[in-house]
C-alpha cells in the first residue's frame, strides 16, 4: 500500500483567493447595475475596457517578470471593475488604458504582485490620472451632455465654490439614492452600502475600517461645522458625497495596504475619515478620499505594530518530565 | 472564539473496544542489545536504571531492530515476536488507596508516565485536564464515562500527595453532569467550551492561570491519572493505551497494548484502500509512511484519509489578508513570520516571538493561499533552537 505524506494541516477550510475575489466582485454588482441603468452603454464601455486591460496587463507583466500567471483568481477583474467605478462615463479610451496599466504595473506588480503592494493599487492609478489629466476627470464637465433628471452639479464643487449654504439645495435622501454626479459607481451610495454589508456578512472585510472611516468623517466634519457653519458643510453631506462610501468598503479595505491588528484598523479607519474632511475643507481638492487613503497606507507598517506583543504562553511544566 | 463545526468535541458514548494481542509488536528502545527473552511487565532496555519506563507488554522475544518513525520522529525500534498467546490477566489484586502511605504511592508512581518531582508537592497547583487536544479525539470523555467510580479515587490519591486546595479539574461542558459531584470534595472544576484549540495544554494553563491566579501549575491528563491509579493499586506497570481511530465513516475508541502497529489496528477495524495515515490530529499531526509504527504512550489518536479527502498543497503567494493573524490564539503576526521563515531570516522570527507558537495549525487551516504556515513556523523554531545550541556550545 502506498501512503501519501505531507505536512500538516490535513484539513483545509476550503477558502481560496478565487472565493475571496468572487465575493468582492459580488459586492460591487449592485453599484454596477445602478451604473448601467444610469449611463447605459457609456458605462459598459468603460467597465469592459478596464477589466480587459487589467487582465491583459496582469498577464503581460507577470510573464515579463517570469512569475506564475493565474488570471482566473479574479484579482485583476476585481481591480478593473473597481477602477471603472471611480471614472466618469465619458472617459476616453486612452485615459482608461493608461490608468489601468499604471494600476496593475506600478500599483501592484512592481512590488511583487497581490499581497505585496504598499498602496491600494486602484488609488495609485487614480492619483496619477487626477494629477495628469484633471479636466477629463472633472465630473461637472463630463456630465454636461447627460440629462439625468437631477441637478448635474457636483455637490463637492458647489461646496468649494459657494460655501455651506448652497449645499442645502441637495437633499440627503436624493444624495444617498445616487442622484448626484461623480464616478460611474462611486455615486451609488445605497447600492455600495448593500455590497459593503454583503462583504461584512461574508467576513471578507472587517467592520472596524468602514465603521471608523465613517466615524472619522462625521466627527471631523462636525468639529468644522461647529467652528464655522457658513463655510463648512454638515457631517452627513460629507458622508454621502464623493468617494467616501466606496472608499469605506472597497478602497481602504484592500488587504495588503491596510493594517490587520485591531487597534491598527481603528486608527487607520479614523485617520482616513479625518484626512478626507481635512482635504475637503482646507485644500484645493474637492474630494480628498484618494489622497487620504494613500497617506494612511503609508502608516500601515507602523500601525501593524500596535497589536502588541504576543501573549506569553511558554509556560513551564515544572512537574512533568516527558520521557 | 472559534465555533467551526469540524472542531466540535462533543462526542456521544463511543464504547472502547479491545483489540486482541497481535503476533508481533514494535517497541522503541534506547539501545539494541541482541536477542533477548522478555517477560510481560519487565523492562525492555538493557540498563534498567538509565532508561526506565519502557516495559514489555507481552511475553516474547526481541528479534531485530530497525529505524521507523515513532510519533513522527525516526527512532530505534525493536520487533518483538509474541510467544504462545498467553491469556492476558486483566484483574490483579488491588490495594485500597487509603491504606497506602504517601511514600509507597510515590514509589509505585515511578512505574508510570506520570512523574512528579518530590520536592515541589506543596507549592504546585495541579491541573487535571479532560479536554481533548485533537479535534476528533474522544478518549478522555469516554474514559470518564466508563470509569465514573475511579474518579473519586483518582482525586483522593492526588489530594494525598498534593496540597488539598490546589487541585483543578478542566472538563468540557458536555460532560460536566458526570463530574459535578467532585466539587463537594474540594476539587475546583473549570468548564471549557468543547471546541478544538481550547484543550491545548498551553492555552488551558494560560486561561486557568489568569482565572485562579496560579503560580506554578502542573498539567496532567485524566488518562495519565487513571493509569497512575491503576499502577498504584496493582503495583504493575500500565501496558495498554486507549486511542481514537477516525475515518470519514465514524470514530471509534480502541484499547490496544503498547507497541501494536498501525497495520494491525487498521486490519482489525476493517479499513482498506487508505491514502493517508495521520498520527495526532488532522491539524497538527504527522502523516506516517510506515504502517509498522507502533502505538506509544504519547499516541492519542489516528486519523485516516481516503483518496477523495486528501487536500493538495497549493502554496500560492501570500495575499496578506490577515486571517492567520486574527485566528492565532497567541496573537502572533503569522504572515510576517512565515515570510521571514521562507527566506531564512530566522533572527527576525525570533524578534516576533516565534517560540510562543503552540502549533495548533489553525493559521494554515484558514489560509486562502494554501500556504503551509505551520511547517514554516516549525522550521523557524527548529533553526532558532539549533542556532542557540551552537552559540551555547
Amino acid at each position: 500500500m502506498k501512503l501519501l505524506v505531507s505536512n500538516p494541516p490535513h484539513w483545509h477550510s476550503g477558502l481560496s483567493e478565487k472565493k475571496i475575489y468572487r465575493d468582492f466582485i459580488l459586492g460591487l454588482i449592485p453599484a454596477l447595475i445602478h451604473a448601467l441603468y444610469f449611463f447605459g452603454m457609456h458605462a459598459a464601455r468603460v467597465i469592459a475596457l478596464c477589466v480587459a486591460i487589467a487582465v491583459l496587463s496582469e498577464i503581460g507583466v507577470r510573464k515579463l517578470f517570469r512569475k506564475k500567471v493565474d488570471p482566473y483568481n479574479g484579482s485583476a477583474v476585481y481591480t478593473g471593475i473597481l477602477f471603472a467605478m471611480l471614472l466618469p462615463p465619458t472617459s476616453p479610451y486612452w485615459l482608461v488604458m493608461i490608468g489601468v496599466f499604471i494600476t496593475i504595473f506600478i500599483g501592484r506588480e512592481i512590488f511583487g504582485g497581490v499581497g505585496s503592494n504598499p498602496f491600494s493599487p486602484v488609488l495609485v492609478g487614480m492619483a496619477v490620472l487626477e494629477l495628469s489629466w484633471p479636466t477629463y476627470l472633472n465630473v461637472n464637465l463630463t456630465s454636461v451632455n447627460y440629462n439625468l433628471g437631477f441637478d448635474c452639479h457636483s455637490p463637492l464643487t458647489a461646496l468649494k465654490a459657494a460655501g455651506a449654504d448652497y449645499t442645502s439645495k441637495f437633499s440627503l435622501i436624493e444624495l444617498s439614492l445616487g442622484n448626484q454626479v461623480g464616478g460611474i459607481g462611486s455615486v451609488a451610495i445605497l447600492f455600495l452600502l448593500i455590497g459593503g454589508i454583503y462583504l461584512l456578512i461574508r467576513k471578507v472585510i472587517h467592520w472596524e475600517i468602514p465603521l471608523f472611516f465613517a466615524f472619522g468623517v462625521v466627527c471631523t466634519a462636525a468639529i468644522f461645522r461647529a467652528i464655522n457653519p457658513n463655510v463648512f458643510a454638515c457631517p452627513w453631506f460629507h458622508l454621502l458625497t464623493g468617494n467616501v462610501v466606496i472608499g469605506m468598503f472597497f478602497l481602504s479595505t484592500d488587504y495588503s495596504s491596510s493594517p490587520f491588528s485591531n487597534p491598527g484598523k481603528i486608527i487607520f479607519g479614523f485617520g482616513c475619515g479625518f484626512l478626507t474632511v481635512i482635504f475637503r475643507a482646507l485644500s484645493v481638492h474637492e474630494d480628498g478620499v484618494i489622497y487620504a487613503i494613500l497617506i494612511m497606507n503609508l502608516f500601515t507598517p507602523m500601525l501593524d505594530k500596535t497589536g502588541g506583543k504576543p501573549r506569553a504562553l511558554s509556560v513551564v511544566f515544572p512537574g512533568r518530565l516527558k520521557k | 472564539m472559534i465555533k467551526e463545526k469540524r472542531f466540535d468535541q462533543k462526542f456521544d458514548d463511543i464504547r472502547i473496544i479491545d483489540i486482541p494481542v497481535p503476533d508481533e509488536i514494535f517497541m522503541p528502545v534506547y539501545e539494541f542489545a541482541g536477542n533477548k527473552k522478555l517477560i510481560e511487565g519487565t523492562g525492555i532496555n538493557e540498563y534498567e536504571e538509565i532508561v526506565p519506563g519502557i516495559y514489555s507488554p507481552v511475553h516474547g522475544e526481541i528479534r531485530e531492530n530497525s529505524k521507523i518513525p515513532v510519533n513522527g520522529i525516526e527512532s530505534d525500534v525493536v520487533r518483538i515476536s509474541v510467544s504462545a498467546p498467553v491469556k492476558r490477566k486483566t484483574k490483579y489484586e488491588e490495594d485500597n488507596i487509603s491504606d497506602l502511605s504517601v511514600k509507597v504511592i510515590l514509589k509505585r508512581l515511578e512505574k508510570c508516565e506520570l512523574y512528579i518531582e518530590p520536592e515541589s508537592f506543596n507549592e504546585n497547583e495541579i491541573i487535571v485536564s479532560a479536554v481533548e487536544t485533537d479535534p476528533h479525539c474522544a478518549v478522555f470523555q469516554q474514559l470518564i464515562r466508563e470509569n465514573p467510580d475511579d474518579l473519586d479515587e483518582c482525586f483522593s490519591f492526588l489530594k494525598k500527595i498534593f496540597n488539598k486546595d490546589n487541585i483543578y479539574f478542566a472538563v468540557p461542558e458536555n460532560i460536566f453532569d458526570l463530574v459535578w459531584e467532585l466539587q463537594t470534595s474540594g476539587v475546583t472544576i473549570y468548564k471549557v467550551s468543547p471546541f478544538y484549540p481550547n484543550g491545548l495544554p498551553e492555552l488551558l494553563i494560560n486561561s486557568m492561570s489568569g482565572r485562579y491566579k496560579l503560580k506554578s501549575p502542573v498539567y496532567i491528563t485524566i488518562e495519565e491519572v487513571l493509569n497512575a491509579l491503576k499502577v498504584i493499586k496493582t503495583d504493575k506497570p500500565c501496558l495498554d493505551k486507549v486511542i481514537t481511530l477516525t475515518d470519514k465513516n465514524g470514530t471509534s475508541n480502541l484499547r490496544v497494548i503498547k507497541g501494536t502497529s498501525f497495520k494491525e489496528i487498521l486490519k482489525n477495524s476493517d479499513i482498506r484502500k487508505i491514502k493517508k495515515v495521520i498520527i495526532g490530529g488532522p491539524l497538527r499531526g504527522y502523516a506516517n509512511y510506515n504502517l509498522n509504527s507502533p502505538v506509544t504512550d504519547k499516541t492519542d489518536s489516528v486519523y485516516v484519509q481516503y483518496e477523495d479527502e486528501v487536500i493538495r498543497a497549493i502554496n500560492n503567494q501570500c495575499i496578506n489578508c490577515g486571517r492567520c493573524n486574527n485566528i492565532c490564539p497567541t496573537s502572533l503576526t503569522v504572515n510576517l513570520l512565515c515570510r521571514y521563515s521562507e527566506f531564512s531570516i530566522f533572527e527576525k522570527c525570533k524578534d516576533l516571538d516565534v517560540e510562543n507558537c503552540i502549533e495548533c495549525g489553525l493559521c494554515a487551516y484558514y489560509c486562502p493561499a494554501g500556504r503551509s504556515l505551520l511547517q514554516l513556523i516549525r522550521l523557524a523554531k527548529n533553526e532558532i533552537e539549533q542556532l542557540e545550541g551552537e552559540i551555547e556550545s
